[in-house]
C-alpha cells in the first residue's frame, strides 16, 4: 500500500504525456485539398476574409505543393533560387479550417491559391504548359539597397520574388492584381523575350534584374560594363544602339502595360495596383485619366528623341534607369488602350465583364509569338513603334465589330505618331477591318 | 470535447493522487508535526520562451506565468500555472494576433537540498502536463473575424534550482529551465527559461 499512490501518480502522468508527445498533430500533417481562412478577392474585384480550398498540397507546413515552392531569402545557385522553405503557423477552428497565425503564413496561403488559380488560368487562355509548375517564390528577398514594397518577376531564374512591404497598405502578396501582373511576366519572358530577343536587350523586363536577390557571385555582370563601352568608343548615337536602347524600351512597356492589363483581367480593379502602391495610382491607373478620350500613344520618333537626349547628356551608369520612365508611360497607355477595347467588348457583344476579359486576354497569348518575330525583324532602318502592336492586335483579332473597329482606329489616329492627321479607317469586310489611307506613308 | 474531458479526468486524477501522496508521506514522518510539512504559495514567473517567431528565426518571447503550489517537506512540490501570451504582425490593412492561454500542472521532486538556519537551497526536476488554446484574430481593411483552435495538450520536463526563505512565511526565489512538448509548437519542444518568485505560508 505504502507505494499504491506515487505509482499511481506516475502512471497518470505517463498517460497524460504520451499522446501529447505521440503522432504530428493535423496542421502539420495535412496534405492534399484543404481548406484555409484566407484573403480573397470577391467577384467585385474587392478583398475580404474568405474559406478557400488549397488543392495539391505536398505538406501545409511548408506551403509547398502542385502550385508553389516558398524559398525564405533566397540566392541564387546555378539559376536556381536555394535557401530553406519558410515554415507556415496555423491554428485548425471548429469548421476543420487552417487560419494562419502570422502574416507570413498568411502570404504563404495568398500566393498559393493564386499561383493555384493562374495555373487554371494559363489553360484557359491557352498559355497551358508555357510556365513549369510549382512556381518558385522567393519571399522576404533582400536587394541591394535595401529595396522595400516591390515584387518582381526574374526571368533567369523563373521566379516571383518578394521584397518585405513596410507601408499600411494591402501587402503586396495579398494583391491579387499585382500577382497576376508579376505572373504575367513569366509568360511575356518565355513567349517573347526568352532567347534571341534575350541576346539582344539582355534583360527579362523593366526591373532590373541585377539588384533583385543578393547572389555575391553573379551580379558582377555586365550591361554596367557595356554601356560603359559604348560610352568609351563616343558611340552616342550611333544608330543600331539606339535603336537597341529602343527595343528594350518598347519591349519592356509591352511586357508592363500587357501585366497591367494582366492584373486587370484577373481582378477587375483598374486601380489595382494603387491599393498596394498609392503613388502610382496616376501614372498605373488603367482608367484614363480626366479629359482624355483615347490613350495616347507616343511615336517612335519621340521615343528616340527621349533615347538620344539620355545617351548624350545623361550618365551611362543609370540608363537602364532612364529607360524606365519611357516604358512604363507606355505601358499604361496599352494598358488603357486594351481596357478601353475590351469595355467595347462588353458592350457591344453583351457579354460578361469577366468573359470580355478573358476573351482578349486570350487574343494577347495568341500575338506574343507574332510580337516576338516583329521585334526581332525590327532595326534601325524598320522599326517596331508603339502602334504596330496595336495594329498588330487588330489584325489577330478575328470579327471584329464596327464599335470595336473605330476605337482601334481612334486609338491609332490619336497616336503622337500622326500629329493629328486620322489615316487609319474602318471598312466592313466579311468583317470590319482597319484600313490605312495615307498617300504619303508606307503604312499597311 | 473529448479532449476536454480526457484532460478534466487527468487533471482531477492528478490532483486526487498529489494529496493521497502528501498524506501518506506525512504520515511515515513522524518528528515534525503533519501540518508543518506543507506549505502553500502563490507564484509569479517570468519566462523566456525560445520559439519560433514571425520572421522565421527561433527568438525569445517574454511570458508571465501565474502559479499556485504546494510544496511537502522540502521534498517534492506541484505547481498549477496559468500563462497568456500574444504576438501580432501585419500592417495597418491586413494583421493577425495571436493568443495563447496555457495551463500546466507540474510535480517536481527535489532530489537535493541544503538547509542553512532558514533557507533552503533545493534543486529539484519535474514533470508536467496540461492544456492550451489559441485564439487568431485576423483584420483585412477593417474587417475582423477570429478563429479559436480549441484545447490542445503539451507536456512538459523541468530542471531547476531554488532558495526558500523564511520559517512561517517563505519567500521563494529560483529558476528552471523547461522544454514543453505539443505537436503544434515551433520547434518541438520549446525550450524556456523561467525565474521563479513567490511567497508561501506553511502550516
Amino acid at each position: 500500500m505504502k507505494y499504491v499512490f506515487s505509482r499511481f501518480i506516475a502512471a497518470i502522468l505517463v498517460l497524460g504525456i504520451l499522446p501529447a508527445c505521440g503522432p504530428q498533430f493535423e496542421s502539420t500533417e495535412q496534405s492534399g485539398s484543404t481548406r484555409v481562412v484566407s484573403p480573397w478577392l470577391t467577384s467585385q474585384g474587392e478583398y475580404s476574409l474568405q474559406t478557400i480550398e488549397l488543392r495539391g498540397l505536398y505538406d501545409l507546413k511548408t506551403l509547398s505543393g502542385q502550385f508553389a515552392r516558398f524559398v525564405f531569402g533566397p540566392k541564387v545557385v546555378d539559376g536556381k533560387l536555394q535557401g530553406h522553405s519558410p515554415k507556415g503557423r496555423f491554428i485548425k477552428n471548429s469548421q476543420n479550417e487552417y487560419v494562419p497565425v502570422d502574416d507570413l503564413t498568411q502570404q504563404m496561403v495568398v500566393l498559393y491559391a493564386h499561383m493555384q488559380k493562374f495555373a487554371e488560368l494559363d489553360e484557359e487562355l491557352g498559355a497551358g504548359g508555357v510556365n513549369t509548375w510549382p512556381r518558385d517564390i522567393g519571399i522576404a528577398v533582400r536587394m541591394k539597397g535595401g529595396v522595400k514594397n516591390n515584387a518582381f518577376y526574374d526571368g533567369k531564374t523563373d521566379s516571383m520574388l518578394f521584397v518585405p512591404y513596410t507601408w499600411d497598405h494591402l501587402p503586396i502578396s495579398i494583391n491579387g492584381g499585382i500577382l497576376a501582373h508579376e505572373h504575367f511576366h513569366s509568360l511575356f519572358y518565355k513567349l517573347v523575350i526568352k532567347g534571341s530577343l534575350e541576346e539582344v536587350i539582355d534583360r527579362s523586363s523593366v526591373h532590373e534584374r541585377e539588384d533583385i536577390v543578393l547572389n555575391d557571385d553573379e551580379l558582377e555582370i555586365s550591361e554596367k560594363a557595356l554601356t560603359k563601352s559604348f560610352f568609351g568608343k563616343r558611340v552616342l548615337t550611333n544608330p543600331e544602339v539606339v535603336h537597341k536602347y529602343h527595343l528594350e524600351t518598347l519591349t519592356s512597356g509591352l511586357n508592363e502595360g500587357l501585366a497591367d492589363f494582366w492584373g486587370w483581367v484577373y481582378s477587375g480593379d483598374p486601380d489595382f495596383i494603387a491599393m498596394s502602391i498609392p503613388i502610382e495610382k496616376g501614372e498605373r491607373s488603367l482608367n484614363l485619366r480626366a479629359g482624355d478620350i483615347y490613350p495616347n500613344l507616343p511615336s517612335q520618333k519621340k521615343m528616340t528623341n527621349r533615347i538620344e537626349s539620355f545617351m548624350r547628356y545623361g550618365e551611362p551608369d543609370y540608363m537602364k534607369s532612364y529607360l524606365k520612365g519611357p516604358a512604363y508611360s507606355l505601358g499604361t497607355q496599352i494598358s488603357r488602350f486594351l481596357k478601353g477595347f475590351t469595355e467595347i467588348r462588353i458592350r457591344e457583344r453583351e457579354v460578361s465583364a469577366t468573359q470580355a476579359r478573358k476573351d482578349v486576354a486570350k487574343q494577347i497569348v495568341s500575338l506574343l509569338p507574332q510580337l516576338k518575330e516583329k521585334l526581332l525583324l525590327s532595326s534601325s532602318d524598320k522599326y517596331f513603334r508603339p502602334i504596330d502592336f496595336v495594329v498588330l492586335f487588330a489584325q489577330q483579332t478575328s470579327n471584329l465589330l464596327e464599335a470595336e473597329c473605330n476605337f482601334i482606329a481612334s486609338v491609332l489616329n490619336n497616336s503622337e505618331e500622326f500629329d493629328g492627321k486620322q489615316p487609319y479607317k474602318c471598312m466592313q469586310a466579311t468583317s470590319w477591318e482597319l484600313s490605312f489611307e495615307d498617300s504619303n506613308s508606307d503604312e499597311k | 470535447m473529448k479532449n476536454r474531458l480526457v484532460f478534466i479526468i487527468f487533471l482531477f486524477c492528478f490532483l486526487l493522487g498529489l494529496l493521497g501522496y502528501t498524506h501518506e508521506a506525512r504520515a511515515q514522518d513522524s518528528n515534525l508535526p503533519r501540518r508543518a510539512q506543507i506549505s502553500v504559495g502563490m507564484l509569479l514567473s517570468p519566462e523566456l520562451r525560445f520559439q519560433r517567431g514571425v520572421d522565421q528565426e527561433i527568438e525569445s518571447q517574454t511570458i508571465y506565468n501565474w502559479g499556485l503550489a504546494i510544496r511537502y517537506a522540502e521534498i517534492f512540490s506541484a505547481v498549477l500555472e496559468f500563462a497568456q501570451s500574444s504576438e501580432k504582425s501585419g500592417n495597418g490593412s491586413s494583421s493577425l494576433e495571436l493568443k495563447q492561454k496555457e495551463w500546466l500542472a507540474w510535480g517536481r521532486w527535489h532530489f537535493r537540498g541544503v538547509n542553512i538556519d532558514h533557507t533552503k537551497l533545493s534543486i529539484f526536476g519535474g514533470i508536467g502536463a496540461g492544456t492550451y488554446d489559441r485564439e487568431v484574430k485576423t483584420t483585412l481593411l477593417g474587417d475582423t473575424r477570429t478563429d479559436k483552435s480549441g484545447l490542445q495538450r503539451v507536456a512538459g520536463l523541468t530542471l531547476g534550482g531554488d532558495l526558500v526563505f523564511g520559517e512561517q512565511y517563505k519567500i521563494l526565489v529560483g529558476i528552471e529551465g523547461r522544454s514543453l512538448f505539443s505537436t503544434d509548437f515551433d520547434p518541438n519542444p520549446t525550450f524556456s527559461l523561467m525565474v521563479r518568485t513567490g511567497i508561501f505560508y506553511r502550516f
